[in-house]
């Protein structure tokens, strides 16, 4: 375990606050997804239902909202996001399903790199290590919260199915579960905001030093990434079906796997080992062979390897706002680069389900058969600059240590 | 306290794991097969896990089946394990709340909408066959069950849209897999095609007689255009191959044996109309959904399913029928 000092405040509010928040987002967005997939291809044709996929394009709206103090944001967003979230377990009528989703990822947009600033500006005042440890926990443990949730309703999110909707007798009712879950957010909030008003002298965003940095690599590559996540690798139930497996098998192999992570990431020495290169080779290895297996080689090695394969993907995730937040932890930069991953997300997104209906849309015979090529290519994109960027980030980790030391 | 954030995100996690491994391990086996001399079996396509409003809800689904209470289900449109579809794996689900075995058909990287086939009995020798398919990819998929101490053939399948492709799947399991089937057999799905599509026709038929619905004649005459514009017709004629007509000179067509005269039944429908919205008068509800049995059973019952549930299930409605086979003499 790492040295603290007892000064320094309890950092895991921040973490499980950031990894419940993901979860909702994760939840919001599969199904409002699948909602407009409805409203559009399943009648082979579009409408305007598909302009709601231009919510994901809400990070944006954090630009004219840079001078507002942080704190506030965030207190504002979280309860945006918990109150639909909440809303959504009591009455899932048609006609709001898809805009209460939309409010959550609305919110979540904002949140997210209001979060991430805040969060960086505190880093001097938390214990040394504190951004890798945190960070990349919250969405292991979103993922992890996402895989028990789908297995405790046999497959299907028991969260996301209304109350108030047609009445149903096989599954727990959602608000048991949602109620709590939303109870601890707001405990989180509050917490977080506290610690915030408290240890930052001044709640503006803040911009570490005037240097341009790119965002385009890792922003494409978060896309790139975010794509195999929905695909299936977020999803050991989806894997098995892809590739041959047994469902408790990849379920039990990935939760545990990721737990190791949890734990083995508390550690100080293991998360500096983390950021070798040579261990992030072999990581990404790992996971591009599960990629392969899923789509080519069905050897069922991908549900014992899942999970490291997934560990291996949120730690990407993690290398990639890192590289932007290593040249320059300043709002604007997030802001890009996750609008630059949705963006690319949704287009693979399309690609994906054209590739299924491809007989049904114009143009659609060009990704007949070529879905798992263009996976293949994508996963050899992102995991080979997650790679390259491992150096930066663990140098910039270092200089992070020192000043919180 | 030194290590509270390590411990509490610690036991958060553990806590995780211990729900699912419990969960996993509570759930019941499948319970044996029932002792009943007759077979429920039903065809159902379930519409991708949507219900009819577009809200992932497949408890639906569930009670459409449930009420019913069919020994064998045969899905189509069954794949959900995309990001469009919510990721979640009806098949699956389904299987776990009926307590049912379960043969979930092709996989999802062959990119097909999903065939698949629930059982009170237990399953072997299953299998995923592809059809000759220019347009979607389909597939037939087939399992056998023990009834009765005899074993019976299942298949099922999703056809294409195309004339020419449901032509040539049609023709394909009648002779690659319904002549040369040893056990007695059943075969279902949503086929597409109405019992009276004839792949011969190569001009108008005389569909306006008294059986045939006004509005039935946009749809025919597309397919009649089809089929000429591709020369369907001569492969047919050359083949001897009518379509369902052909099927039932050598099986029982379950719903046709008990309903002989019902021209306005219909299995599949325009979901605009059941919820209200403007819909096209054009497109008229028709039966595509079938069973066929072979002559080695006796159909006691055919019926399709439409209540309350199944209206805003699917845009299919379940069709099922009883069967069994007769003892020997």
């Amino acid at each position: 375990m790492s040295t603290a000092e007892p000064t320094k405040p309890n950092y895991y509010s921040f973490t499980l606050a950031l990894a419940l928040f993901m979860l909702m987002f994760f939840q919001s967005t599969r199904q409002f997804i699948a909602t407009i997939y409805y409203e559009n291809l399943t009648g082979m044709g579009f409408s305007p239902t598909i302009l709601y996929l231009l919510v994901f394009l809400s990070p944006l709206l954090m630009f004219p909202m840079r001078a507002i103090n942080v704190n506030i944001v965030l207190l504002l967003t979280g309860s945006v996001i918990v109150a639909h979230r909440l809303y959504g377990s009591l009455d899932s009528e048609a006609s709001l399903y898809l805009i209460f989703h939309a409010f959550v990822i609305v919110a979540f947009s904002i949140y997210l790199p209001a979060f991430l600033t805040t969060y960086y500006s505190l880093s001097a005042k938390l214990r040394r290590y504190t951004i890798p440890v945190a960070a990349i926990t919250a969405p292991v443990l979103a993922v992890l919260f996402d895989i028990t949730l789908n297995t405790l309703g046999n497959t299907l999110d028991l969260t996301v199915v209304g109350i108030t909707s047609r009445t149903g007798n096989t599954l727990v009712h959602p608000i048991f579960i949602s109620l709590p879950i939303c109870a601890a957010v707001v405990y989180f909030l509050y917490r977080n905001h506290v610690i915030v008003k408290k240890e930052l002298i001044s709640s503006r965003t803040v911009q570490r030093s005037g240097v341009p940095v790119s965002t385009l690599v890792p922003g494409i590559c978060m896309g790139f990434l975010f794509t195999n996540l929905f695909l299936f690798m977020g999803y050991p139930g989806v894997v098995v079906r892809w590739t041959p497996g047994s469902y408790p098998v990849a379920l039990c192999c990935t939760a545990v796997t990721l737990v190791i992570l949890i734990v083995l990431l508390q550690s100080k020495t293991i998360v500096e080992a983390l950021f070798k290169t040579a261990v992030q080779v072999v990581l990404n290895l790992v996971q591009l062979f599960v990629v392969l297996d899923v789509l080519y080689f069905d050897t069922g090695l991908a549900q014992y390897l899942l999970g490291g394969a997934l560990a291996s993907l949120l730690i990407d995730l993690f290398l990639f706002y890192q590289a932007v937040a290593s040249k320059n932890y300043s709002i604007q930069f997030f802001i890009r680069v996750f609008t630059l991953a949705i963006a690319t997300y949704l287009l693979l997104f399309f690609m994906t389900v054209f590739s299924l209906v491809w007989a049904h849309v114009p143009g659609g015979i060009l990704f007949k058969g070529r879905l798992p090529a263009i996976i293949t290519l994508i996963s050899i994109a992102y995991m080979t600059a997650s790679v390259l960027y491992t150096g930066r980030v663990r140098a910039f980790l270092k200089m992070q240590a020192g000043v919180a030391a | 306290m030194r290590y509270r954030s390590e411990i509490v995100v610690t036991v958060v996690a553990l806590l995780c794991v211990a729900a699912i491994v419990l969960h996993l391990s509570q759930r019941s086996s499948t319970t044996p097969p029932p002792h009943s001399n007759r077979l429920a079996v039903m065809t159902y396509n379930i519409h991708q896990g949507f219900d009819n409003s577009g809200k992932v809800d497949p408890r639906v689904f569930l009670r459409s089946i449930q009420k019913a209470n069919p020994d064998i289900v045969g899905l189509q449109e069954s794949e959900s394990n995309r990001p469009a579809l919510a990721n979640y794996d009806l098949v699956r689900w389904l299987a776990t709340n009926l307590d049912m075995y379960s043969y979930y058909g092709p996989a999802t990287k062959e990119q097909t909408y999903g065939v698949a086939l629930l059982s009170k009995y237990p399953l072997k020798d299953v299998t995923t066959i592809p059809l000759p398919s220019i347009e979607d990819p389909r597939v037939l998929i087939g399992a056998t069950i023990a009834f009765q101490g005899k074993d019976v053939r299942i298949f099922v399948t999703h056809l294409g849209l195309s004339v020419e492709d449901r032509y040539e799947q049609l023709r394909w399991i009648l002779e690659e897999q319904i002549k040369k089937a040893t056990l007695p057999t059943v075969f279902m799905g949503d086929l597409n095609t109405t019992g009276d599509e004839d792949f011969t026709l190569d001009g108008t038929p005389a569909i306006l007689n008294d059986d045939w619905y006004p509005n039935r004649l946009k749809g025919v005459r597309e397919r009649l255009a089809e089929n000429q514009d591709k020369g369907i017709y001569r492969r047919a004629r050359n083949a001897h191959f009518q379509g369902l007509a052909t099927y039932r000179a050598i099986l029982t067509d379950a719903w046709q044996t008990i309903h002989p005269n019902s021209p306005s039944a219909y299995s599949w429908f325009d979901t605009n109309e059941a919820l209200g919205r403007p819909y096209d008068k054009l497109l008229p509800p028709e039966l595509i959904d079938h069973i066929f049995v072979s002559k080695d059973f006796q159909v006691l019952d055919a019926k399709i399913i439409k209540d309350r549930d199944t209206i805003v299930a699917s845009d299919h409605l379940p069709v099922m029928a009883t069967i069994e086979l007769p003892r020997a003499p």
